[in-house]
């Protein structure tokens, strides 16, 4: 693995917290010598972020997918017929 | 010892048609690893559980738009949940998703002085998993990644929400080798925090 990407998985295991004690040390030094990489630092608990937003966005697409199956195919019509009575109606 | 051997026993469900789903050591185990996989496990759990919250949700004078809203949000934690390998299991589903739906009720609707006079629920008192932490990105960053950075971000996606071991990353997305499908991974991960860094840096000259 070349060294930047070297680079990126340490500053994963900073984020996940899961250094050792003399990997933590070393990794404050660098942190303390290098501003850069506290910007990368920051950035890299950012994109975690957004991966997480972007799976949460997929996934809730899939279940509005699922949703409307059950809401408006023919073969779900006893699922909606429970509903129905419960509301009195049923989109 | 016939005893272990029981105890070892899997049963593959016979009512989905889908093999997602097994029965061991009296609880269900998924495999949520396609998007048929994922959609058999939503319509299940929808046809299972869905009219008992939605039977709670109207006993509070909530609508079905409600139910829906608030079933879809427990689907969301629920998955998250199951997808972390060696999460604790979930023994009894519907008292899981029931225990969910209350907190997220009372979360999105309980400040409404319609229902004021209902009973309290008291979420403090509960074992359930509190309602999704809001995940705060800015949304030009978002957008940005959506378009520009896609198939990275589905990688990354596939590692760290849904949880594919690096086999499963090699397989899904045709790499050779454990070891390719990894770097790759770092790749990925090293170009979306790049673009991250400008984008973020752009963002605050703008709004500075």
């Amino acid at each position: 693995m070349r060294i930047s990407l070297r680079e990126t998985k340490q500053l994963e295991d900073r984020i996940f917290g899961r250094e050792d004690e003399a990997e933590a040390l070393v990794m404050n030094v660098k942190l303390h010598l290098d501003k850069e990489l506290g910007d990368k630092l920051v950035a890299q608990q950012l994109v975690y972020d957004c991966v997480r937003a972007y799976g949460r966005k997929n996934l809730k697409a899939e279940i509005a997918s699922a949703d409307h199956k059950l809401f408006s195919e023919k073969k779900y019509e006893g699922f909606r017929e429970r509903v129905r009575k419960l509301f009195g109606t049923c989109k | 010892m016939p005893e272990k051997i029981f105890f070892f026993r899997v049963i593959i469900s016979r009512k989905s048609t889908h093999t997602y789903k097994t029965f061991l050591f009296g609880t269900m185990k998924y495999r949520l690893k396609t998007y048929q996989d994922r959609e058999a496990f939503f319509l299940d759990l929808y046809k299972s559980f869905f009219p008992d919250v939605a039977a709670y949700v109207r006993k509070r004078g909530g609508s079905l738009d409600n139910a829906r809203d608030i079933f879809q949000e427990c689907l969301v934690i629920y998955y998250e949940r199951t997808v972390v390998p060696d999460s604790p299991p979930v023994r009894n589903e519907k008292a899981y998703l029931m225990g969910v739906a209350k907190k997220l009720w009372y979360r999105m609707y309980a400040e409404n002085a319609k229902y004021s006079g209902e009973e309290q629920y008291s979420p403090a008192g509960s074992t359930y998993e509190a309602p999704l932490p809001e995940v705060s990105v800015p949304a030009n960053i978002m957008e940005y990644l959506e378009h520009a950075g896609r198939k990275c971000m589905d990688m990354l996606k596939a590692f760290y929400y849904d949880h594919y071991n690096m086999q499963e990353m090699a397989a899904r997305f045709g790499f050779g080798s454990v070891r390719s499908a990894t770097v790759q991974k770092y790749k990925c991960l090293e170009k979306v925090r790049d673009k991250v860094k400008e984008k973020s840096l752009n963002y605050e000259d703008f709004t500075a």
